[in-house]
């Protein structure tokens, strides 16, 4: 297992940004170059949920963009809470990220992951930088 | 380049209070650091803390039109004061809403925050590294790189 590795899920609906755009922000601005990042996207809650208990074992840590399960997406707030709750005694760092302040007015159906025995981080509101802050946040917890 | 790290209450007992949620660094051990990093970054850092709500209210309007940025730990007025929300919102500058844990996984009285709708980022969860990974992104923050 590769302990300097970062599994970055996305789900649905990333708004402005979409995955590429990521990707070469993450792979770019990585400090560590042994850092080792997955970038995924879904629109499956199935295929979300398997990443996030099965897939999520096979890295040092995991980052995660909840995006859009309001709305019509397929992918429930529930999916996400229960998926991480199944690894949450692995206690590898987990950090969920937002692309926007999901706590603007406007945004009234998007909250927190809420997984009490979890230690998550949380970022939002800071565009693409947000996943930056993350992958520098895991950075900092790995080495 | 100027910010200011305005922390609220009962952060001046960092490193004695509850050290397994908020870690044993004192508020004074991050106060460092982020000086000397923010010498590195060339950001002039003025550290604060106060236990009082209309100070930190005050703080707030001192730097309208002075300061670039405001990273803001107010604690549990993160939870109650509207004041403090009205004066984020009379501040124009950036504003990072931090936290040294996530209070979305705590008591169900912490999941209010009247200081994220006032604020463009948070950070939460992080532990007292977050003060620090603050300001290290802030340049970019304030200057995106296209």
């Amino acid at each position: 297992m590769n302990n300097n590795s970062i599994l970055i899920l996305n789900g649905p609906e990333l708004g402005d940004l979409n995955l590429e755009s990521i990707r070469a922000c993450c792979s770019s601005r990585s400090k560590q170059p042994d850092t080792n990042i997955d970038l995924r996207q879904t629109d499956d809650a199935e295929v979300m949920f398997r990443w996030i208990t099965k897939d999520s074992e096979n890295f040092g840590a995991l980052i995660i963009n909840p995006a859009g399960y309001s709305g019509a997406s397929s992918i429930s707030y529930e999916t996400y809470c229960s998926a991480i709750e199944t690894i949450a005694h692995l206690k590898k760092p987990i950090i969920e990220v937002h692309i926007s302040n999901i706590f603007h007015p406007g945004d009234e159906t998007t909250r927190p992951l809420q997984v009490p025995e979890a230690n998550i981080g949380f970022i939002c509101g800071m565009g693409v930088q947000s996943y930056l802050l993350a992958i520098s946040a895991i950075e900092r917890r790995l080495t | 380049m100027k910010t200011f790290v305005i922390n609220g209450p009962n952060l001046n007992l960092l490193g004695t209070r509850e050290p397994e949620i908020y870690g044993s660094d004192t508020l004074e051990d991050i106060a460092k650091r982020c000086q000397k990093l923010g010498k590195q970054h060339g950001i002039e850092v003025e550290f604060r803390q106060s236990n009082h709500e209309g100070t930190i209210v005050d703080w707030i309007q001192e730097a309208i039109n002075k300061i670039d940025a405001i990273i803001l730990n107010a604690g549990a007025y993160t939870h109650t004061s509207v004041a403090i929300h009205d004066a984020l919102r009379a501040y124009s500058g950036y504003k990072i809403e931090l936290h040294i844990s996530n209070p979305h996984l705590r008591e169900t009285f912490r999941h209010i925050s009247y200081v994220s709708p006032a604020s463009d980022a948070v950070i939460a969860g992080l532990g007292v590294n977050g003060y620090e990974l603050a300001l290290d992104i802030l340049p970019d923050l304030l200057n995106p790189r296209k």
